[in-house]
């Protein structure tokens, strides 16, 4: 750091005798005053007085350690006048010249933390002793000064703050901006993971069963099995092909009032057998009368057999003393039409339960990890609302639907 | 022959295996997931495991910890579709890891290769 230091920033007057001489001779003869020269603006903008301070520095030495009146006046904040400079010694030599044989006074500029320099004048031309008037004069223009000053220096602080806030600002959006990124390619990690892993095992049995077919292309039942379970791992393929498609092809829903009591029956009509081969008791409880929905009936349909099988699979784990139940229910409150999926299965841990909805999160060994995120999805488009609850009763899920209006 | 037990939830794939390895004459045992698998183990004394790590229940990186604990002798072979399972600590404890593929021949290869058998002709 630069020791601190007191620099001649302006000076205005003449520099010598004749400069002065030269221009009260002018004055005069143009009729006007000195004030007239200030309000004109004289067209020399710098006058001999600013080439003699020019490049004037004082260093700034700590109080007490100085008997320099100007840096008195400064430390102090106070007004000092000095008799006849060349009596210092401790004022700098060309300063001193400056101010030689005159009267001379020193007014701090006063700003918040002390004095931020001063204004030193005199009357070296015209030898006129500076009267109290004109100190306090002085004195009101120095504090004038030191508030603009001031003023000025907060105001390029702030500007300084603010710049550093932009560059801060911008460092932060570019370093969300890559957190993002890298957010996206582990997202495109763990969807590249999961679909790879669902492909392989089919793969692996589709080319085993195929090569078994070449080596034995005699044995017909062989042929016939091995070909029959090719079939099956490609239809297996072409499930999840579509359920990816599904979910990354918008597709906006073709809505028609419907009756969800009707959807749900044909839901159990096509898949109650399912249930009961795995043991699973199913309790159905339709409201008698229910406001028609506008829906796209096969969305829908797949977001009840989902959640269906969800519920299925819930229960397919659970220990012999625990009931296996899937309870679907259907209502209407408020403007909305509700169904719900329970089911006395082991409920949806809490650390599981803000991701269930996630694309590709799932906690099934096999599976896309799609299932839920496309029924929360086909529920959204509808202007639904999809509730989960869960305890140690089992997971409910609940879907919320608006009545059609008439 | 060794006797081999494939511990795999895909009914398919188990028959695979089975059909691959009976045709090199080992006696095959088959298991649907790690808690049949360990039954298995402890009952029918199996030479070596093929082993596959998505299972639903007992997954094959918990099945291998207790098979360890069980019977220190069987050879172990890991078997599945992901091969970042490699990097799990617990896997280095198979004798070998396999990912999956619809050419048996490497599987076959590691199984023999861990029993110490000589490649068939």
């Amino acid at each position: 750091m630069h020791a601190p230091t007191l620099s001649a920033a302006m000076a205005i007057g003449p520099a010598t005798a004749e400069e002065a001489e030269a221009t009260w001779t002018e004055l005069a003869r143009q009729h006007k005053s000195l004030g007239d020269l200030v309000q004109t603006r004289p067209e020399r903008p710098v006058c001999g007085f600013q080439h003699l301070v020019e490049g004037l520095r004082i260093p700034i030495e700590p109080r007490g350690a100085t008997r320099n009146p100007l840096l008195e006046a400064y430390h102090g904040v106070r007004t000092i006048t000095i008799a006849d400079p060349a009596s210092l010694g401790d004022i700098p030599a060309d300063v001193r010249r400056v101010f030689e044989g005159t009267e001379v006074v020193c007014v701090p500029l006063p700003a918040r933390d002390g004095a931020i320099g001063l204004v030193v004048a005199d009357n070296a031309f015209t030898r006129d002793p500076i009267g109290p008037d004109r100190v306090r004069l002085l004195e009101l223009l120095a504090f004038l000064g030191g508030l603009a000053l001031e003023t000025a220096r907060v105001q390029q602080r702030v500007e300084r703050q603010a710049q550093q806030l932009a560059e801060t600002l911008d460092q932060l959006r570019a370093a969300q901006e890559q957190l993002l990124h890298k957010e996206r390619l582990a997202t495109v990690g763990a969807v590249v993971a999961r679909v790879s892993h669902e492909i392989r095992n089919p793969l692996a049995t589709i080319g085993g069963f195929a090569r078994f077919v070449r080596t034995h292309p005699d044995d017909r039942a062989r042929v016939e099995r091995n070909t029959t379970i090719i079939i099956d791992e490609v239809v297996k393929l072409e499930g999840l092909l579509k359920e990816m498609l599904d979910f990354t092809t918008p597709r906006t829903p073709a809505l028609a009032p419907t009756d969800i009591n009707a959807l749900v029956r044909r839901l159990v009509e096509v898949h109650r057998d399912q249930l009961e081969s795995r043991h699973i008791a199913l309790e159905v409880d339709l409201a008698a009368a229910l406001p028609p929905v506008m829906a796209d009936r096969e969305q829908l349909l797949r977001v009840f057999l989902n959640l269906w099988q969800n519920a299925a699979q819930a229960l397919d784990g659970q220990p012999a003393e625990r009931p296996r139940r899937l309870r679907v229910q259907t209502w209407a409150a408020d403007g909305q039409v509700c169904v719900t999926f329970a089911d006395s299965g082991p409920g949806i841990p809490d650390d599981v339960r803000p991701q269930i909805f996630t694309p590709f999160f799932t906690t099934k060994r096999h599976g896309s990890g799609l299932g839920l995120a496309v029924v929360k999805k086909i529920v959204d488009d509808h202007d639904g609302r999809l509730d989960v609850r869960s305890d140690a009763d089992g997971a409910t899920m609940i879907v919320l639907l608006p009545e059609a209006r008439s | 022959m060794p006797r081999i037990l494939i511990i795999d939830d895909d009914d398919n794939q188990r028959l695979l295996y089975r059909e691959a390895f009976e045709a090199e004459g080992y006696d095959v045992v088959e298991a649907r997931d790690g808690r049949e698998g360990l039954g298995c183990i402890a009952d029918r004394r199996p030479d070596a495991v093929v082993l596959d790590i998505n299972m639903p229940g007992l997954d094959g990186l918990d099945t291998l910890k207790r098979i360890h604990d069980l019977d220190r002798h069987v050879r172990v072979i890991l078997n599945s579709a992901y091969a970042a399972y490699r990097e799990q600590f617990v896997s280095w404890i198979a004798d070998a890891y396999v990912v999956k593929s619809s050419n048996t021949a490497e599987l076959q290869a590691a199984v023999r290769s861990v029993l110490g058998v000589a490649t068939p002709n």
